[in-house]
C-alpha cells in the first residue's frame, strides 16, 4: 500500500484558491509558492524573507510556513540568502475564459456595428432572400422598409414610434391598383365590407376551437388597418410564395368557418340562377323538346344538323367566362320569324278613335265634327303615344270614344302636320318626352300621307269650322273589308282601323330598344302615371293575346317576352338586351370555364349544368313571373331573385368535390375565390 | 482606516488574556484588586488553595480575566435553554430564577427576546460584489490593534427581560436561587447546550466565569471541593431535566422523579481532563473498535439504561472476528432502553443487541434497568408500546456499512453541518469554492478535498461538531459557540493565531493563514513574523440564504447534512 | 424511484410537453395571420437571456437567489427547450445575412457545446471517482513532481547503490519525458491505456536483466508509473470537464450580443 499523493493537515496544504485571476507561474512544474501571486499578478516570493534588523545585525524572519529559519541567515547587507525564485504568474482558466468571453463579445459588437454602419446595401442585415418578383429591389431596403430610409433612428423605428403600414404604404407606390381601401379587408371600403358582412353568422359555435385559442394570443382583427405583410411575407427565399394563403387562414375573419371546401362551404343552391338571367331561356325546354324532335334541322339554331352546348356557347377571350351567341346565330332560327313575320299589326302610334256617342245626336253627327272615317275596328281611345300630343288641351276623351272638340284639334295637328311636317309634332310633345321625337320624325311622313286619305278635304273643313260656314262634304273614304297582312315592317297606315301603326323591323329594332330603354326607368316605383305605364305596357306587353281589353292584341311588344329587366348598380331599371351580365364591382370569385372543358362537348358541359329534368311542360310564362296590378296591367319585374328557371338545375357542390378534393387537385379558398377584390 | 494604517504592517502579538473577560462582548469593565480581594473570600473561593496552581496562571490572575462581574434587574435572562454557553455564573448577591418547564412554546418571551443573529441585509450582500477585498486574507490592522491593545468596549449589551415575571412565576414551574449558588458549569464543562431558562429574581449582582478558567480552577484545587460540589449539583439540578428529555420520563411526576434521581450514576468514560490533544488521543487505527471503552456489552444482561449526555458512543456487533458497525449515539440518545422493554412486555430475560462503546470523551446517565421496569409497573411510566415514534436508541440499520464505518471511525457524526460531496455528481467545478470565497471578503474557508469513502467525500470544511474539540485549549476564546445555532466560528479579532484549534481539529477544518492589509502586505508583528489567523467554515451565519457552497453547486453534488440522524444522510444518499 | 430520476423524467416530460404545445401554438397562430415569429422570437430571446444569466447567478452566489442546482435544472430544460423554441421560429429556412446566419449559428454551436457539456459533466465524475487518487486539478503538477522525485530518487539509487543501468537507460529513454507533465491526454480522453500499459510492458521486459534488489526498483517504478498514469487521466479528464466551458461561456456573450442586433432589427424592419 503506497501513501496517498495527498496531505491534509493545515500545514501541508492551504486554501485553493479558484477564484484567483493569477496562478504562480510555477504550478505547472509543480512548485507554486504557498502565498501565490498577489491580486494585481506580482509574484510574492520576496516577501516570505525580509531580514529584519537587530541592532546591527540581519536577522532571519522565516515562518515556519516557508521552511522555518534559513541555515546561512541573511547577508550582512541585509538580502536574503535564498535564490530568487520569482516567477511570472499566468492567468487561471476561469480568467482565460472570462477573457475569451470578453474577445467574443468585443468582436461580435463590432461586427454588427459594423454591418449597421455599412453605407451601400445593407446585405448583411437582411434575413434571406426576396422572392423573384422582387428581386430588383433586393439592395434597396428603402424600398420597403421605412427603417432603411436614411436619417431614421433605428433604434426609434425598434421601439415602434412609426406608423403599422407605414412599410406597406411603400408597397402601393408599385401596386397601385389594391384599390381605394387597400388596408381594410379585401380592399373593399368598409361600408360594403359591413353590408356584406351583416347577415354573416354570429354563432360561436360555428369559430372553431382553433380560433378560439388562437383569440388568446391575439387575432387580427377586420376593424384595424391590416398592413400587407400580414398576409404576405418576404425574405423567404427567390422561389416562395408570397400569395399563398391556407384556408384557415382565410378564415381567420369569417365568422362562419368550416373545415375545407368538401366539408362546410356552402352549396351553390341558386347559382347559377340566384340572380334574374338576362334571357328568358328554358333550357330543359329547348333541349328536350325542341331540339330533339324528329325533325331537328327545322328546329336547330343556325341549322345545325346536331345541337351541342358549343353551338350557341363559346369560350369569351380570356377563356374564362362562357358567353351565349348573338341571337343571328342561335334563336334566330326560330324566333327571328316570330318577331318580323307574324301578323302583328304592331303598335298603334296614332289613331282616329271612336266618337262619343250621344244620345241625343243621333244625326247631324258630321254638323259636329264634319269628317271622321272611323270604321268598325276603331279604337276606342287614343292611343298612349297620341294623347302626348294633346297633353296640354282639354283632354276630350272619355271611356268609348273622344268629343267632337277633340277631333277638331287632331284635325288641327293633321293640316300641321301636312304643312310642317315633324316639327309640329315635336313640339307639341312635352319636355320630358322629348326622347319620343325620334320616333315621331319617322311617323311623321306616315301622318301626312294618312291624313291625305283619310281627310282629302282638311283644309277645307279646318277653315270652314273655324268660320262656322257649312262643313264640305267629303266622299267616304275606301275600306279594306279585312284586316290584311302589313304590307311592310317599319310604320304603316292601317286603313281598316284608322291608325298608324309600327311594326319592328327584325330582332333588335332601334325603335323598339330606344323607347323601352326610355321608358323602363319611369316605370319604375309606386307613383307612375296611367299614361307611361300604358305606353309601357303597348311596347311591352309579352301576352299578345289580346286579353288586356284595353290594349288590344299587340305582339309587337314581344320584346320583354324573352328580355328580362333588372336594375343597374344605380337601381334604375333597364332591359337586359345582353346575354352577359356585367361582372360586379367585387369579384370574389374566380372560374374559368376553359380550364374545366377539356373536349367542349355538351356531356361536358351537361357534367356541370345538368337539364332540369322535373320541367317537362313549357311553364314559361308561368303567372308569379309578372305580375300586374288591380287594373290587370302588367308591372316590371324587378326582384332580382326571381324564381325563374333556365331550365338547369343549381351546380351541384359534390361536382366540383369530385375533382375539388383532399386527394386530387387543390381544393384551397384562393383556387375559386380573390382576396383583392378591384377592377383589374 | 488611516493611510497609515495601510501601510502598516508590525502590530503586538496577540496574547492569552490581552482581553479580559469582562471587556469581552460589550462588556466594559476591569475587576479591581479590591473586588478580586473580596471575591477571594467569597464562599466559593475561599475553599481553594492558591499554591496548587501554576506559576503563569495564579488564581488571582484567572479571576481577573476570566470572571466578571454583571449586574441584573429583575427580569432580565441570564441564560436560555439551548444556547451554547461558554460560561458558569455564580450568585453574589440577589437571587435567580430556573424555569423548568420546557419546549420553545413555554417560554415564548424568552425566544422573542433572544438577540437575532446579525445577518447582512440583502444590499450588504450584493456589495460585497465589489466590496470584497481584492487581496487574500484582508484584515484591517487597526481593529485588530485596538481589541488586542487598548481598554475599550465595543457597543453595548442587548439584554432580555422578561416584562410580568410574576405571571411567569405563577404560570410556570419555576425554581428560585439565592445568592452562593452555582449554575450553568454542567453546560460549560460539559460542552453541552444550556438546559434551562434562568432569569433574575431581583436586583443581583452575578459572578460569570468563563469556561477556561472554571476548567482551570477544578484542574488546579487540591481538595477538589468545587468539583465534588458540582457532581453533587448535576443530580440534583441537571439530572431531572435530562430525563425529561427522555420522553419514558417525560410525564413522570417530582415525588417519583425524586425517587429515581438518587439511583441514577453520572459516568465519564474516555478522557476529559486530558491536556493531550484531541487527535493524539483519538488516533485512527484501524481497530479503533477494539481499543474504545466499552459502556454495555453485546450478548449482555440488560442492567442500565444508558442516556448519552455528551460524547459520541458507538454501536457495534461481533461479525466473524472482528466487530461490525451498525450505528452511534449521540448526546441525548438512549441505549438499552428497547432491551428492557422488550424484556417487561414478554417477561423473559433478554441480552443486548449491541455493543456500546465510547469514542473518545463521553458524559452519560445510567439508569438502572430495574428501576425502570418498577415504574412501568407501578404505573408511574408508561410502556410507549402506543407511541407512533421509535424508541430513541440510535440510528441502526443504515444502508452502507462502509460509509457508516467510514462516519463513525473517522468521527464524522458529530458533525451537524458535515460537508458531503458526492464524487459522483461533482464535476469538480469549484463553483463552491468560489462561492465561499465571494461570501467570506473574496477568501475561500474550506478545501475542497478530503478522505473519500466509496462515491462520498467529506470536505475539508468545518462540520460544526456536537463536541468542538478544536475549542479545548484556545487561550483566548476567540473560537466560540454561537449562542443561538451551535455554529463554532472564530471572533478573527481576537485570535491570536496560536494555531490550537488548527491542530486540534480531527478534520483538518481550520486553517492558519497570512493576513495582509489592504496594500496586499503580509501583516507581520515587530520582529517581521506573519500574524497568522484562524479560519474555517463560518455556515454563512451573517448571509442571507444559508450556506453558500450548498446553494451554489449546480450539480445537488455537495450537501451540508446533519448526520445527528442518519435519515438526512440517507435522504441524501438515496437520491 | 430516486428524486434524481423522478427530476429527469419531469424535465423531459416538461421539455416534450412544451415542445409540442409551442408546435401547436405556432401552427395555430401560423393559420391566424398571427405571426409566431415575433412571438416565439421573443421567447427564444428571454430564454437565452435566462440561460445566460445563469452565469450571473454564479457570480451572485451570495445573494439568495435558490439553489445553482435549480437554476442548473431550469437552465438545461430551458436550453433543451430553445432547440425547438429556435427551429419554430427560424422554420426550415437558413436566414441569409451576416447577422442573422451569425446569430443562428452561434446558437446552434452553443446549444451543440450545451448538450456536449451536459453529457461531459453526467459521465465524467463516476470514471473519476473510480480512477486513482482524488485530487484536485490544480494540484496535480505538484503530485506529478512528486512522483517524479520519487522515480527519480529510485533510479538513482542509495548512496553508491546504484541500480541497474537498464532502468537508468529506460527511464531516460521513456520515463523521463513522461514523468515530466501531464502526459497522453488524448489517449485518457477516449479511454485508451496504450500508452501506460506500454511503459508498464517495458518495465517488465527488464526483469530478466535485474537482480533482486533492481527488481525491486523496478516493481516501485512501475507503481510510481501507475499512480501517474492515474493522475494524468483525473488531469486530462478534470481539464475535459472545464475545457467545454471555453466554448460555451464565451460565445454565449457573442450570441446575446447577434442575438440583440437581431432583435432590433428585426423590431425595426418588421411592419405589424
Amino acid at each position: 500500500m503506497t501513501a496517498p499523493l495527498q496531505q491534509f493537515d493545515w500545514k501541508s496544504s492551504s486554501y485553493e484558491r479558484p477564484g484567483d485571476v493569477w496562478v504562480c507561474g510555477k504550478a505547472c512544474d509543480g512548485r507554486p509558492c504557498r502565498l501565490g501571486p498577489s491580486a494585481d499578478g506580482e509574484c510574492t516570493v520576496r516577501s516570505q524573507c525580509e531580514p529584519e534588523k537587530v541592532e546591527d545585525r540581519y536577522r532571519c524572519t522565516r515562518s515556519v510556513l516557508y521552511g522555518g529559519k534559513c541555515a546561512d541567515g541573511p547577508g550582512t547587507d541585509g538580502t536574503c540568502c535564498q535564490a530568487d525564485e520569482s516567477c511570472q504568474p499566468r492567468m487561471s482558466l476561469l480568467k482565460r475564459r472570462k477573457v475569451a468571453g470578453a474577445i467574443c463579445a468585443a468582436i461580435s459588437l463590432a461586427c454588427c456595428l459594423i454591418a449597421f454602419a455599412q453605407s451601400g446595401p445593407k446585405s448583411s442585415l437582411s434575413p434571406g432572400a426576396i422572392a423573384s418578383a422582387h428581386a430588383g429591389l433586393e439592395t434597396n431596403c428603402a424600398a420597403c422598409h421605412v427603417a432603411a430610409e436614411p436619417g431614421t433612428n433605428l433604434l426609434s423605428t425598434a421601439v415602434g414610434l412609426h406608423l403599422s403600414t407605414a412599410d406597406s404604404e411603400k408597397c402601393l407606390k408599385c401596386h397601385h391598383d389594391i384599390g381605394a381601401a387597400p388596408f381594410s379587408p379585401h380592399s373593399i371600403n368598409r361600408q360594403r365590407l359591413a353590408e356584406l358582412t351583416a347577415g354573416a353568422d354570429e354563432n360561436p359555435d360555428s369559430v372553431r376551437r382553433s380560433s378560439q385559442l388562437a383569440a388568446i394570443v391575439g387575432s387580427v382583427s377586420s376593424n384595424q388597418e391590416l398592413s400587407c405583410s400580414v398576409c404576405h411575407q418576404e425574405h423567404h427565399g427567390r422561389s416562395f410564395d408570397l400569395s399563398t394563403l391556407s384556408d384557415q387562414q382565410c378564415q381567420t375573419c369569417h365568422k362562419s368557418q368550416f373545415a375545407d371546401f368538401t366539408h362546410g362551404h356552402p352549396d351553390f343552391e341558386q347559382f347559377p340562377h340566384q340572380t334574374r338571367p338576362n334571357i328568358y331561356f328554358d333550357h330543359a325546354r329547348h333541349l328536350n323538346a325542341y331540339f330533339h324532335t324528329s325533325d331537328e334541322t327545322a328546329h336547330s339554331p343556325g341549322a345545325e344538323s346536331s345541337t351541342s352546348c358549343s353551338t350557341c356557347h363559346h369560350l369569351d377571350a380570356g377563356g374564362g367566362m362562357m358567353l351565349s351567341a348573338d341571337f343571328d346565330r342561335t334563336c334566330a332560327t326560330c324566333h327571328e320569324s316570330q318577331i318580323v313575320d307574324l301578323p302583328f299589326p304592331g303598335v298603334p302610334f296614332f289613331g282616329l278613335p271612336q266618337v262619343t256617342q250621344r244620345p241625343d245626336t243621333e244625326s247631324g253627327e258630321d254638323s259636329i265634327h264634319g269628317n271622321w272615317p272611323v270604321t268598325e275596328a276603331s279604337l276606342r281611345d287614343m292611343p298612349p303615344f297620341m294623347s302626348l300630343l294633346f297633353a296640354e288641351a282639354d283632354s276630350g276623351t272619355s271611356p268609348g270614344g273622344i268629343s267632337s272638340a277633340m277631333i277638331w284639334q287632331c284635325k288641327q295637328l293633321l293640316l300641321q302636320v301636312r304643312r310642317g311636317g315633324e316639327m309640329a309634332l315635336t313640339e307639341r310633345l312635352p319636355k320630358e318626352y322629348s326622347w319620343l321625337a325620334d320616333s315621331f320624325a319617322g311617323m311623321s311622313p306616315m301622318l301626312v300621307a294618312a291624313s291625305q286619305s283619310w281627310f282629302p278635304r282638311l283644309s277645307e273643313e279646318l277653315a270652314a269650322h273655324a268660320t262656322n260656314q257649312p262643313l264640305p262634304e267629303t266622299a267616304g273614304v275606301a275600306l279594306p273589308e279585312t284586316r290584311a297582312v302589313p304590307p311592310t315592317r317599319g310604320w304603316y297606315i292601317s286603313d281598316i282601323d284608322r291608325t298608324i301603326r309600327y311594326r319592328p323591323v327584325s330582332h333588335a329594332d332601334p325603335v323598339m330598344r330606344g323607347l323601352l330603354d326610355n321608358l323602363a326607368p319611369l316605370v319604375q316605383g309606386e307613383a307612375v302615371s296611367d299614361e307611361l305605364l300604358e305606353m309601357y305596357t303597348a311596347l311591352a306587353n309579352p301576352s299578345g293575346s289580346g286579353e288586356i281589353s284595353r290594349s288590344g292584341p299587340l305582339a309587337t311588344g314581344r320584346c320583354l317576352s324573352c328580355h328580362t329587366t333588372s336594375t343597374d348598380g344605380d337601381g334604375v331599371l333597364q332591359v337586359n338586351w345582353n346575354t352577359k351580365k356585367p361582372i360586379g364591382d367585387a369579384p370574389f370569385t374566380n372560374f374559368r370555364h376553359e380550364s374545366h372543358t377539356q373536349n367542349n362537348n355538351a356531356e361536358s358541359c351537361l357534367t356541370c349544368h345538368q337539364i332540369q329534368k322535373e320541367q317537362q311542360a313549357l311553364d314559361f310564362f308561368r303567372p308569379e313571373y309578372f305580375t300586374r296590378d288591380d287594373l290587370g296591367r302588367w308591372k316590371p319585374q324587378t326582384e332580382d331573385a326571381c324564381p325563374l328557371s333556365s331550365g338547369l338545375s343549381p351546380i351541384k357542390r359534390s361536382q366540383c368535390v369530385s375533382c375539388h378534393n383532399k386527394s386530387t387537385v387543390s381544393q384551397t379558398c384562393l383556387e375559386c375565390h380573390n382576396y383583392h377584390v378591384h377592377s383589374p | 482606516m488611516s493611510q497609515s494604517s495601510v501601510n502598516q504592517r508590525s502590530i503586538d502579538r496577540p496574547r492569552r488574556w490581552d482581553m479580559p473577560f469582562s471587556q469581552e462582548a460589550g462588556h466594559d469593565s476591569v475587576l479591581t484588586d479590591a473586588e478580586i480581594d473580596s471575591l477571594l473570600a467569597n464562599d466559593a473561593f475561599s475553599q481553594i488553595d492558591p499554591a496548587g496552581f501554576k506559576r503563569s496562571v495564579p488564581l488571582r490572575e484567572i479571576l481577573r480575566n476570566d470572571v466578571r462581574l454583571v449586574d441584573f434587574q429583575r427580569g432580565d435572562v441570564i441564560v436560555r435553554h439551548g444556547d451554547w454557553g461558554s460560561s458558569a455564573f455564580f450568585i453574589l448577591s440577589g437571587a435567580a430564577r430556573v424555569e423548568l418547564d420546557r419546549g420553545d412554546d413555554a417560554s415564548s418571551e424568552l425566544i422573542q427576546g433572544r438577540q437575532k443573529k446579525t445577518r447582512k441585509t440583502l444590499f450588504q450582500c450584493l456589495a460585497q460584489l465589489w466590496q470584497n477585498s481584492r487581496h487574500a486574507e484582508f484584515r484591517d490592522p487597526d481593529a485588530k490593534q485596538k481589541v488586542s491593545g487598548n481598554i475599550r468596549s465595543v457597543g453595548g449589551v442587548t439584554r432580555v427581560y422578561i416584562s410580568d415575571v410574576s405571571a411567569v412565576i405563577e404560570h410556570r414551574k419555576t425554581v428560585r436561587m439565592d445568592a452562593g449558588h452555582w449554575f450553568g458549569e454542567l453546560a460549560a464543562l460539559g460542552r453541552t447546550p444550556r438546559v434551562a431558562n434562568v432569569f433574575a429574581d431581583e436586583k443581583s449582582t452575578l459572578l460569570e466565569i468563563r469556561w477556561q478558567g472554571l476548567r482551570d480552577i477544578l484542574r488546579f484545587d487540591r481538595d477538589q471541593g468545587l468539583k465534588k460540589y458540582i457532581e453533587s449539583v448535576f443530580r440534583e439540578r441537571a439530572l431531572a431535566s435530562l430525563l425529561r428529555t427522555e420522553r419514558l420520563f417525560a410525564d413522570i411526576s417530582d415525588q417519583e422523579m425524586a425517587d429515581l434521581m438518587p439511583h441514577c450514576r453520572l459516568e465519564t468514560f474516555g478522557e476529559y481532563d486530558t491536556a493531550k490533544p484531541f487527535r493524539e488521543m483519538s488516533g485512527d487505527s484501524v481497530d479503533s473498535v477494539k481499543n474504545e471503552p466499552v459502556i454495555a456489552e453485546e450478548g449482555d444482561y440488560p442492567n442500565d439504561i444508558v442516556l448519552i449526555r455528551s460524547g459520541v458512543a458507538r454501536l457495534s456487533q461481533e461479525h466473524h472476528a472482528g466487530r461490525h458497525t451498525v450505528g452511534y449515539l449521540n448526546p441525548g440518545r438512549v441505549f438499552g432502553l428497547t432491551e428492557v422493554l422488550r424484556g417487561f412486555r414478554s417477561g423473559q430475560s433478554t441480552e443486548y443487541d449491541a455493543r456500546l462503546s465510547a469514542i473518545g470523551y463521553l458524559n452519560a446517565v445510567v439508569i438502572p434497568a430495574k428501576i425502570v421496569e418498577d415504574l412501568l409497573r407501578s404505573g408511574a411510566i408508561s410502556d410507549p408500546e402506543d407511541s407512533c415514534r421509535p424508541v430513541t436508541d440510535g440510528t441502526r440499520g443504515v444502508v452502507n456499512e462502509n460509509l457508516l464505518n467510514f462516519l463513525v471511525d473517522g468521527k464524522y457524526v458529530q458533525g451537524t453541518e458535515t460537508m458531503v460531496i458526492d464524487m459522483d455528481r461533482c464535476t469538480r467545478c469549484d463553483d463552491c469554492v468560489r462561492a465561499c470565497s465571494t461570501t467570506h471578503d473574496n477568501n475561500p474557508r474550506f478545501v475542497r478535498h478530503g478522505p473519500v469513502s466509496g462515491r462520498h467525500m467529506v470536505a475539508n470544511a468545518c462540520l460544526h461538531c456536537l463536541d468542538p474539540v478544536c475549542m479545548i485549549e484556545c487561550p483566548t476564546g476567540a473560537i466560540h459557540r454561537d449562542t443561538l445555532g451551535g455554529l463554532v466560528l472564530i471572533n478573527d479579532q481576537t485570535c491570536i493565531g496560536c494555531a490550537q484549534c488548527a491542530s486540534n481539529c480531527p478534520f483538518d477544518a481550520i486553517r492558519m493563514v497570512e493576513t495582509r492589509n489592504a496594500a496586499g502586505a503580509i501583516l507581520v508583528d515587530s520582529k517581521n513574523a506573519p500574524i497568522l489567523e484562524a479560519t474555517k467554515c463560518d455556515l454563512c451565519h451573517d448571509q442571507l440564504g444559508g450556506p453558500a457552497c450548498q446553494r451554489a453547486c449546480p450539480h445537488d453534488a455537495l450537501e451540508r447534512v446533519d448526520l445527528q440522524s442518519l435519515s438526512a444522510l440517507e435522504g441524501v444518499i438515496a437520491r | 424511484m430516486t428524486l434524481f430520476v423522478r427530476r429527469r423524467i419531469t424535465g423531459a416530460t416538461f421539455v416534450v410537453v412544451c415542445s409540442l404545445l409551442l408546435m401547436a401554438t405556432s401552427r395555430t397562430m401560423e393559420s391566424h395571420l398571427l405571426r409566431p415569429g415575433t412571438w416565439l422570437g421573443w421567447l427564444l430571446t428571454f430564454s437565452v437571456l435566462f440561460l445566460a444569466s445563469y452565469r450571473v447567478r454564479k457570480q451572485l452566489a451570495m445573494l439568495p437567489l435558490g439553489s445553482s442546482a435549480a437554476w442548473l435544472q431550469c437552465h438545461v430544460y430551458v436550453g433543451l427547450l430553445s432547440l425547438p423554441v429556435f427551429l419554430l421560429h427560424a422554420g426550415v429556412q437558413w436566414p441569409g445575412g451576416l447577422i442573422e446566419t451569425m446569430t443562428g449559428l452561434l446558437f446552434l454551436i452553443v446549444f451543440c457545446t450545451g448538450v456536449v457539456g451536459l453529457i461531459l459533466t453526467r459521465m465524467i465524475p463516476p470514471r473519476l471517482t473510480g480512477r486513482g487518487e482524488e485530487v484536485i486539478r490544480e494540484r496535480i503538477p505538484v503530485f506529478i513532481r512528486m512522483l517524479r522525485d520519487e522515480a527519480e530518487a529510485s533510479v538513482a539509487g542509495v548512496k553508491d547503490e546504484a541500480p541497474s543501468e537498464v532502468l537508468s537507460e529506460l527511464y531516460l529513454r521513456r520515463l523521463h519525458s513522461f514523468f515530466q507533465r501531464p502526459a497522453n491526454f488524448f489517449s485518457h480522453v477516449i479511454h485508451s491505456t496504450k500508452p501506460c500499459t506500454g511503459l508498464l510492458n517495458a518495465l517488465t521486459d527488464t526483469r530478466r536483466f535485474l537482480n533482486a534488489r533492481d527488481e525491486q526498483t523496478m516493481v516501485h517504478l512501475a507503481d510510481c508509473v501507475k499512480r501517474k498514469d492515474d493522475l494524468d487521466y483525473q488531469y486530462a479528464m478534470q481539464s475535459l470537464i472545464k475545457y467545454w466551458l471555453l466554448l460555451h461561456v464565451p460565445l454565449t456573450w457573442a450570441l446575446v450580443v447577434f442575438a440583440s442586433c437581431h432583435v432590433v432589427i428585426a423590431m425595426a424592419y418588421t411592419s405589424q
